[in-house]
């Protein structure tokens, strides 16, 4: 009962081209009307498309936040203050010293010239 | 029944398409050209917003289930402002609203006639018109759409065998009415 006869397929068929003809026919008034709602629909596509850029934007901020804060840190949790030059020095210098004889040499020249005015201070 | 309509290769393509055919819906359905042409601008922005990265061969059913949703939704609102208007006006003549009671008789019919009154726009529209709104909406969805069952039945909410019957009365009733219709031409 509920299936359509070929009978009724035709009838059908010349209905919707009836029907699309119809539509061929429609007024300026609904015309302008459809158009700005068109308009209207279309001008929300454009947030969407944008939508994932601001995703990409987003994430790609706290990556650049993470990195920053990596490469920060390390600097900033040396110690601070007289001690941590002091002892970067005396690393510095002791390095130095094993090292370059040349430098051992110097020194012991440098002790060698600091004595002869000690020693007298000292007698004295 | 195949669906004939072609994927549309963009948006406003397909909006400017259906849009035409969905405000000739919703005004058969409302009989208010405002009321249609706001719900088809609803329907618009509906698909557009949710659905528009979907492929294109799904707009068209996609917006028919949200055209539908808001043509129901109005005659649901129009229901309730209209039964506190007429709380207190005489009841309806249910025989007036039974479905089987506007089928005309078909038992004699020309089949030639018949096709040539449904080449009569006028005509068309006025069976079309008459038809009670879920026959209406399972003729549109299925013969001018080109929905399948399964489609007009997600469209329209019901079982596909509620679809079948609301379409085979449908044509019926608008067999019907092209028989006792008289071709425009012909009108005194």
């Amino acid at each position: 009962m509920t299936e359509p006869s070929s009978r009724d397929q035709l009838l059908a068929s010349r209905l919707r081209d009836t029907l699309d003809r119809s539509t061929e026919h429609a007024d300026a008034v609904v015309d302008e009307a459809l158009a700005k709602a068109r308009a209207r629909a279309l001008a929300r596509q454009r947030p969407l498309r944008s939508l994932p850029r601001q995703w990409v934007l987003v994430p790609g901020l706290a990556v650049a936040a993470a990195l920053a804060l990596v490469l920060i840190l390390p600097l900033s949790s040396l110690p601070h203050g007289d001690a941590g030059r002091a002892s970067g020095v005396q690393a510095t210098s002791a390095h130095a010293m094993v090292e370059d004889p040349e430098m051992l040499d110097d020194m012991e020249m440098l002790q060698a010239l600091a004595e002869p005015t000690n020693t007298p201070k000292a007698s004295s | 029944m195949t669906s004939y309509r072609p994927a549309p290769h963009s948006m406003d393509a397909f909006l400017r398409e259906a849009g035409r055919r969905a405000q000739r819906m919703a005004e058969f359905a409302t009989r208010d050209r405002d009321a249609a042409l706001d719900i088809v601008q609803d329907a618009m922005i509906s698909l557009v917003t949710h659905y528009s990265d979907r492929p294109g061969e799904q707009w068209g059913p996609l917006f028919q289930v949200i055209l539908q949703s808001r043509i129901m939704d109005h005659h649901r609102r129009e229901s309730r402002r209209k039964k506190w208007l007429t709380w207190l006006a005489a009841p309806l003549d249910d025989a007036d609203n039974d479905p089987w009671q506007q089928i005309p008789d078909t038992a004699e019919q020309d089949p030639v006639q018949l096709l040539a009154r449904a080449d009569d726009i006028e005509i068309v529209l006025r069976a079309v018109e008459a038809l009670p709104l879920r026959q209406q909406q399972a003729f549109l969805l299925r013969a001018w759409e080109g929905l399948d069952t399964a489609q007009t039945a997600a469209a329209m909410s019901c079982s596909e065998g509620s679809v079948k019957t609301h379409y085979f009365r449908a044509l019926a009733a608008i067999r019907g009415h092209l028989q006792g219709e008289q071709p425009s031409g012909e009108e005194s």
